[in-house]
């Protein structure tokens, strides 16, 4: 691998190149991972360090289907709005490395789970409310024009609609996810404005850095659309791997993250974000549920594949909840 | 056949195995992630395996008894794993098409009635899932 690296760095440019230090890396859960030494010159410029090579898995082993060159366009798109790890080098079609890769920065930050252990979650709250303001912030004209944008002109149609596709597609019939789809129809809160969404954001992909800051990596699902997906989905992944940094301190959130959006109270609230946990989760779920039909179907298996489906069970408890706690809450009110 | 032990103890037994002995000889770190993951879904098939097929029955007849459809039922009628689950993804569609016609029609007693059936078969799948640990992810 060290010379198909060598290849692809000198096809972007590169001169005086040693890669060395190959290493397979844990946690890239989509995609395979290493890390490597390298020393170069670029641009008139040497350079060494440790980077990171993000490729995709043997075709049909997917557990979700992404696209590199898309990825590293967003990455060097928000790289000016936000602290992740700079993308380097892009092999689109896998002529160097063997298949579509992207060379990315290292960063020595610590993933977060293991942090809180050590350090306690108090001052993550605010700085979670000021990554997702950052990105929801990013002014939608410098993304990516590849980039999915909304089909209908509102996100959460679409959203709702990709739910609705999922029920239908699915390998075999999901009357939860028809409950679920016609429930967000029927209780959609006021709108905002369409921004950079994630829809992977949570602990898995955030690390906390020597200042105590969170950096926010893998791109790879992003699109333009409700920026309180984001949060929603955020919390879904925090019950099945707590804590949930938002309950920690919901109003130090909720008001942070109000302030940098500048999003009203009826935008952005705890009965809006439990809506979003529900409807959030659709991008990362119909990519599962496509590849779980394939692997029923004959056309693809993995064990990672048949684990995350697991992740689905779990989806269908916390949304059913959500949706029983929405509704009590509406009750209440009315 | 020999039945015992049965399916689901075998599962349990190689989940067991794989969690004493094999893992603490396992260094490569990705090698580690596949056989948590693998160790959990034994343990969740193991669960499954035991009882899929007479919940899968019994929640087509709750189905079709809520939705006011004549029992499928016929004596006779195959038992293969694949055929049950046709016959339950069957039932599945047709609960689907009762809940999106009380959510466009507004009965919301109608559906209170059939999502005490979605309540039910989530309670099978927490059953069914256990503890949900998120090996290889951060």
């Amino acid at each position: 691998m060290p010379k198909k690296i060598e290849a692809l760095l000198e096809a972007n440019g590169a001169s005086d190149i040693t890669v060395g230090g190959y290493e397979a890396m844990t946690g890239g859960y989509s995609r395979l991972m290493a890390q490597f030494e390298a020393s170069f010159s670029i641009d008139g410029t040497s350079e060494s360090g440790t980077y990171v090579l993000r490729g995709d898995p043997p075709e049909g082993t997917a557990i979700i289907d992404t696209d590199r060159t898309q990825e590293f366009e967003v990455l060097q798109a928000v790289k000016p709005h936000l602290n992740t790890p700079a993308a380097r080098f892009l092999d689109g079609d896998g002529a160097h490395i063997g298949t579509p890769a992207l060379v990315l920065d290292y960063t020595t930050a610590e993933s977060t789970l293991p942090w809180i252990e050590q350090n306690g979650v108090t001052s993550l709250p605010e700085k979670l409310a000021e990554l997702a303001g950052a990105i929801h912030t990013i002014p939608v004209d410098t993304l990516p024009g590849s980039l999915q944008r909304s089909s209908s002109g509102d996100p959460l149609t679409d959203q709702i609609a990709i739910w609705k596709h999922t029920a239908h597609e699915h390998v075999e019939a999901l009357p939860i996810f028809h409950y679920v789809a016609s429930w967000l129809d029927t209780n959609r809160p006021p709108s905002v404005p369409v921004s950079l969404v994630h829809h992977d954001f949570s602990t898995a992909n955030m690390l906390v850095d020597d200042q105590g800051d969170l950096v926010i990596i893998d791109f790879e699902l992003a699109s333009v659309g409700d920026p309180r997906g984001d949060l929603g989905y955020f919390k879904a992944y925090a019950q099945a791997a707590p804590p949930d940094i938002i309950d920690e301190s919901p109003e130090a959130f909720l008001s942070r993250y109000r302030e940098i959006t500048g999003f009203s109270e009826d935008q952005v609230n705890p009965s809006v974000l439990t809506y979003f946990l529900v409807l959030g989760v659709i991008g990362v779920v119909s990519q599962l549920s496509a590849s779980g039909s394939e692997m029923a179907r004959g056309n693809t298996a993995s064990t990672n594949l048949a684990f995350s489906l697991d992740g689905l069970l779990f989806g269908q408890a916390a949304w059913m909840a959500a949706t029983d706690a929405l509704e009590a809450a509406l009750d209440g009110e009315d | 056949m020999l039945t015992q032990p049965t399916t689901d103890k075998i599962l349990l037994a190689i989940a067991d195995d794989l969690n004493a002995v094999i893992a603490p000889a396992i260094e490569d770190e990705q090698a580690k992630v596949l056989l948590g993951q693998a160790e959990q879904l034994l343990r969740r098939l193991s669960r499954r395996s035991a009882s899929e097929i007479a919940w899968m029955v019994e929640e087509i007849a709750q189905i079709e008894e809520a939705i006011g459809q004549k029992h499928s039922h016929v004596d006779g009628e195959s038992l293969l794993l694949c055929d049950v689950a046709e016959r339950y993804s069957q039932a599945s569609q047709a609960l689907a098409e009762a809940i999106d016609e009380a959510f466009e029609t507004g009965d919301n007693q109608r559906l209170k009635e059939l999502k005490q059936i979605l309540s039910a078969r989530i309670a099978r799948e927490q059953e069914i899932l256990g503890h949900l640990e998120m090996v290889g992810r951060g």
